[in-house]
């Protein structure tokens, strides 16, 4: 199988289970690692308990999903407890995605999260969530909308994280002018690595009989096979911009959308939606393809593969 | 396509005092024990398994409690209702109608505390009179008598039928669970399904392991998507989730040391707590 390195931590496989997906517990982001999993990215931890959107949280459309679920999270200290089973049990990396309602507040909680429950217990990477398109009404302006606050979330994280030594992704919205202006920004300030993309849109589904939005937040950020061009398009102009390793999400479901973000500049893929259409195993699978793929067009390396897209 | 479709509703009636029974206009081929998303625009959607699944139109059978089901509970004939579903695996029993690879068990025993009789209805009712080769032994446990359901149905289902209250103002004096106890090992019974209050599905599991007799627990958890995705109702220890690889699991599957089984759940946050006594 295809191995690869992501900010210095080492993957079997490069399909890594994107934020949000069966995320909440040890047990369940076990389930996925031992499932075939290269790394796993447990659910966003807020700064505190929020139980989240009301139901309908995610509805399907025509390629895809419409998805609000308002980042529900118990907080850090029951993620903390989460992580530091998950790493009892498991060794498959663990990401830890987390959000903040203000750019400084992700540094005491990127340092909460990473110190864990003392040493070898935090996470193997972190990813701050600058881009969640359900939570505006009450968090404002995603961060990843603008170059200065993005930037101030990445600073504010690495100087409360100095000495702790997990490297930092930041995950970006692909509902901006520039992905790039954006990804250089937090390259910047600091960023080991860049998540791309979070859901697009946001959308809306209104159901004709009641008249009404079937999401109970009305609109809900769309994933799945629809925005897989948008999401290779973002990869492409983000590897164009900056040095440092991109993980690619939005609508991978298959070993050769796998190859395509690689092609287009990608050093691991992330999958959500998949596990919808494919179960858990859509992990190993995607892996096996992307394998098979690679032998067939001559391949040796995803370094060989990665950003070949961009050769004139 | 999993998205809600608004249905009308046939039927609203009184099952007790304190359950109810809508009818939608909407048929299901779904396997009893299986569950659907219900919808109320603005109100919530919830899960809830069929009580009825023959006929004109699927019936869900629910006790009038928080918000969903007080809105529920106040709508009319002809309102809409969105359902989306069935989702997750129902009761196996297996024989005709069951799939392959699945013993046929003949003498099936079913404990049922409170509503937790309504997911397993149909499982009666398709078994009605030892149809299909199959004894079928009820249990149902209430609080007190005037919270009994379905009366009339399982006597026309012609199954042998035991009942027992918390307050010993109807049948037998004693939880649904420990009158399973006192019979398992002379009746000979080849499967348990249950379904009701987790406490009490924790002693039939704790019973049905001594006696070494398979059983079938349906769980209930907090529940987002209904397809397996968000992670909302997986289980320790193994990260099984309700929604797809329930609500019906064996017991071996969920009754593990460090498991949730009987001990915690999650709330709407992910937050892992105790189940209170």
């Amino acid at each position: 199988m295809v191995t690869t390195e992501l900010c210095g931590v080492a993957l079997e496989n490069p399909t890594i289970l994107a934020s949000g997906i069966l995320g909440v517990t040890a047990s369940s982001l076990k389930r996925v690692a031992d499932a075939g999993a290269g790394a796993v990215t447990m659910k966003s931890v807020g700064a505190e308990k929020r139980l989240g959107h009301k139901n309908p949280t995610m509805v399907e459309v025509t390629g895809g999903w419409l998805n609000a679920m308002g980042l529900p999270s118990p907080g850090p200290e029951s993620a903390i407890k989460e992580i530091h089973d998950y790493k009892k049990r498991c060794g498959t990396p663990l990401i830890a995605s987390f959000h903040a309602s203000t750019a400084a507040g992700f540094g005491p909680l990127a340092k909460r999260i990473s110190e864990g429950m003392g040493p070898g217990t935090g996470p193997d990477l972190l990813e701050a969530n600058i881009s969640c398109p359900n939570v505006e009404s009450e968090f404002g302006t995603p961060f990843s909308a603008d170059v200065k606050k993005a930037a101030q979330v990445v600073k504010a994280v690495k100087s409360a994280t100095k000495g702790l030594e997990v490297p930092l992704l930041v995950k970006l919205s692909p509902n901006v002018p520039s992905i790039a202006a954006i990804a250089k920004a937090v390259e910047k300030a600091g960023a080991d690595g860049i998540t791309a993309i979070n859901t697009l849109g946001p959308g809306m589904v209104i159901d004709l009989k009641t008249r009404k939005p079937v999401l109970e937040n009305k609109a809900g950020g769309m994933s799945g096979p629809a925005v897989k061009p948008i999401a290779v398009r973002c990869v492409y102009d983000i590897y164009e911009a900056v040095k440092i390793p991109i993980v690619g999400v939005g609508g991978v479901d298959n070993g050769e959308d796998a190859a395509e973000m690689i092609m287009a500049g990608a050093t691991a893929v992330g999958i959500g939606s998949g596990v919808a259409y494919r179960g858990i195993n859509v992990f190993k699978e995607v892996a096996g393809e992307l394998d098979r793929f690679m032998k067939q067009e001559g391949f040796k390396s995803l370094k060989e593969m990665r950003g070949i897209a961009h050769k004139e | 396509m999993n998205k809600p479709e608004a249905v009308e509703i046939l039927e609203v009636r009184d099952e007790s005092k304190f359950a109810k029974t809508i009818k939608l206009k909407k048929k299901l081929e779904a396997e009893p024990g299986q569950f659907v998303m219900l919808w109320i625009p603005r109100v919530g959607e919830k899960p809830f398994s069929m009580s009825r699944l023959d006929g004109d139109g699927i019936e869900i059978t629910f006790d009038v409690k928080g918000p969903f089901t007080k809105a529920l509970a106040k709508m009319k004939r002809g309102d809409l209702v969105g359902v989306r579903g069935p989702y997750g695996r129902g009761w196996m029993l297996g024989g005709a109608g069951g799939k392959s690879g699945e013993d046929d068990y003949k003498n099936v025993c079913i404990v049922a505390g409170g509503l937790g009789l309504a997911p397993l209805m149909p499982v009666i009712e398709s078994n009605a009179g030892g149809g299909q080769g199959k004894k079928i032994t009820v249990v149902n446990g209430v609080a007190t008598k005037v919270k009994l359901i379905f009366q009339k149905r399982l006597e026309k289902a012609k199954v042998e039928a035991l009942f027992t209250t918390d307050d010993g103002s109807f049948g037998k004096h004693c939880y649904a669970c420990d009158l399973l106890g006192e019979m398992i090992r002379s009746k000979k019974f080849d499967l348990v399904l249950t379904c009701g209050p987790e406490i009490m599905m924790k002693k039939v599991v704790d019973y049905c392991e001594e006696a070494k007799v398979p059983c079938q627990v349906s769980m209930e958890r907090y529940m987002k998507c209904g397809v397996g995705v968000c992670g909302s109702c997986a289980l320790d220890p193994d990260g099984l989730c309700v929604c797809k690889d329930g609500p019906v699991f064996w017991s071996k599957e969920v009754n593990k040391p460090g498991g949730d089984f009987g001990r915690h759940f999650r709330d709407k946050s992910g937050e892992k707590n105790e189940r209170g006594a």
